[in-house]
């Protein structure tokens, strides 16, 4: 009973059932998820091949088999705890896999919800701009002065929202061009927000090998 | 005290030693050691365990691996004992012949005197 001879529903119940043991092998180097449910597949068929009863339907063993097995929840478990216990009782290369992966996540999380952060905070500023730049014209705007930039967002006497960089502002130069601007501008900077979270946790599973 | 978790710990205990000697008799695919452990035991060790404790015995150089191929199926992993795991083996069993020895002295000291 080759895997290419097994039917296609068992084969897909198999390999999910595989899929996820794998995706729940954190924190193992990748080489060793693959060799584990390598192992465990052939395990598997061979059962099928030569432990299945006649009058018992391929589906049926294949799920008992699993069964017996155990959840996928509960054999990863199992597996990265002994492990844990059990890298060759060194130390450094324990602690680098273990500590140092929940380290690099939450470091990485922190970061790029740093980065999404501010992101969308700017984004949002250049939003509501483009909005107080209808009702309160001289308010809004990209200010620039003889000195250069002063400021980009909303400014009142008493308040600011915005990037306010230094005194006298100077003028507002787009005029209502600041519309279409805080608008696609704060649509960017959200966007490039969302793409960068995403590409960071990309990075994150790539280099922690989850 | 819980009888059960007991049992299954003392079990636990002897698996190593247990994996050694099925791979004496002769080299076996994992699920074949899991299977002849089952029914020696008597009681379904978590597989989990096992598959992790191959890995251990293997990088601590007790036991071998190859992939064979089979024309049945995927290729599939044989485990043999290394000369290490042998000589392990045997101090083991050594160790595990006082252990008996001492159990039944304490468990029968009072009818043997």
């Amino acid at each position: 009973m080759d895997e290419k001879s097994l039917s296609k529903e068992i084969v897909k119940i198999l390999e999910d059932y595989l899929r996820s043991l794998k995706a729940r092998l954190k924190g193992l180097p990748a080489s060793e998820k693959e060799e584990i449910i390598k192992e465990i597949r052939a395990d598997i068929i061979m059962e099928l091949k030569e432990k299945k009863k006649d009058d018992e339907s391929e589906i049926e063993f294949l799920l008992s088999t699993l069964k017996k097995i155990g959840e996928p929840e509960e054999i990863a478990e199992e597996i990265i705890s002994r492990r844990v216990l059990s890298f060759k009782g060194n130390f450094v290369k324990r602690f680098l896999i273990f500590t140092g992966n929940s380290l690099t996540y939450a470091l990485l999380g922190l970061f790029s919800s740093f980065l999404s952060f501010s992101f969308y905070c700017f984004g949002f500023i250049l939003f509501a701009m483009a909005i107080v730049k209808i009702f309160f014209p001289a308010n809004a705007g990209l200010f620039i002065s003889e000195k250069g930039l002063g400021g980009i967002g909303i400014f009142f006497d008493s308040s600011a929202i915005g990037i306010d960089i230094m005194e006298p502002r100077g003028k507002d130069v787009l005029g209502l061009w600041n519309i279409p601007f805080g608008i696609i501008s704060g649509f960017l900077l959200v966007t490039a927000g969302n793409f960068l979270t995403l590409k960071l946790g990309k990075i994150g599973k790539k280099l922690l090998g989850v | 005290m819980d009888i059960e978790k007991w049992n299954t710990q003392l079990r636990k205990g002897v698996l190593e030693f247990c994996i050694l000697s099925i791979l004496e008799k002769k080299e076996s695919y994992g699920y074949q050691i899991i299977q002849a452990l089952s029914d020696f035991t008597g009681i379904d060790i978590k597989r989990g365990t096992i598959y992790a404790l191959f890995k251990r015995l293997e990088e601590e150089g007790y036991v071998n691996y190859s992939w064979e191929e089979s024309n049945a199926g995927p290729p599939r992993k044989i485990y043999s004992l290394t000369p290490k795991g042998k000589e392990t083996l045997k101090i083991m069993k050594k160790h595990w012949d006082v252990f008996l020895l001492s159990i039944k002295k304490i468990t029968g000291g009072e009818q043997n005197g």
